[in-house]
């Protein structure tokens, strides 16, 4: 908890304002476990879709079935 | 922060043509794919680049339709289309199921199809049409 508090109290206030709005319910902890979680599955997401257009190694769609 | 990404924009990401999405999509941050989208991917390569594209993107499929979303599906495709001979049914038909999927999760449909449209506002469902 008093680390909770420690890493809130270092977040700007506008922030923590604009984040209480988005997540009224969880604790600052929780808070920054959801943004952690988030930008790793964008970092994921990020790279699962240029992985997707790297594999296909410049090769055309053909929409003929489309 | 996610968004549902249809078929069209899909392929245009693959083929280059968008070279960034996730500079014409923001706010948002996610880009999901619906597995009927991605059947619908799969249909526009041979069959030797499927399985690269499902393991890089089956991280990012939503849910697969359940019955209650095909049978939904029945019913909006009926309201929305009751006499349209000229269209492809089939096609309206995944349209809906992608868009089904995009409302299940609270995101909206990124697609640059016109027909999405309709679906979307009967639906009250976001469209990103970047």
């Amino acid at each position: 908890m008093a680390k909770s508090r420690s890493v809130a109290t270092r977040m700007d206030a506008k922030t923590l304002s604009e984040l209480r709005k988005l997540f009224p319910n969880e604790s600052p902890s929780q808070i920054l476990r959801i943004l952690a979680e988030e930008r790793i599955a964008i970092q994921r997401n990020t790279e699962s879709l240029f992985g997707a257009r790297k594999a296909l190694a410049g090769k055309k769609s053909d929409r003929t079935l489309f | 922060m996610r968004i549902v990404a249809d078929t069209s924009v899909i392929l245009d990401f693959l083929d280059g043509s968008i070279s960034d999405p996730f500079v014409l999509i923001r706010p948002y941050r996610l880009i999901l794919v619906s597995p009927v989208a991605f059947h619908e991917v799969l249909r526009a390569y041979p069959e030797e680049f499927h399985s690269k594209l499902l393991h890089e993107l089956s991280e990012e499929l939503t849910a697969t339709p359940k019955l209650e979303h095909w049978t939904e599906a029945a019913r909006v495709l009926r309201k929305l289309y009751p006499a349209r001979r000229e269209k492809n049914i089939a096609r309206m038909q995944n349209d809906i199921l992608i868009a089904l999927a995009a409302r299940d999760l609270g995101a909206p449909v990124w697609s640059r199809d016109r027909d999405f449209k309709l679906i979307c506002d009967h639906l009250e469902v976001g469209l990103l049409a970047q």
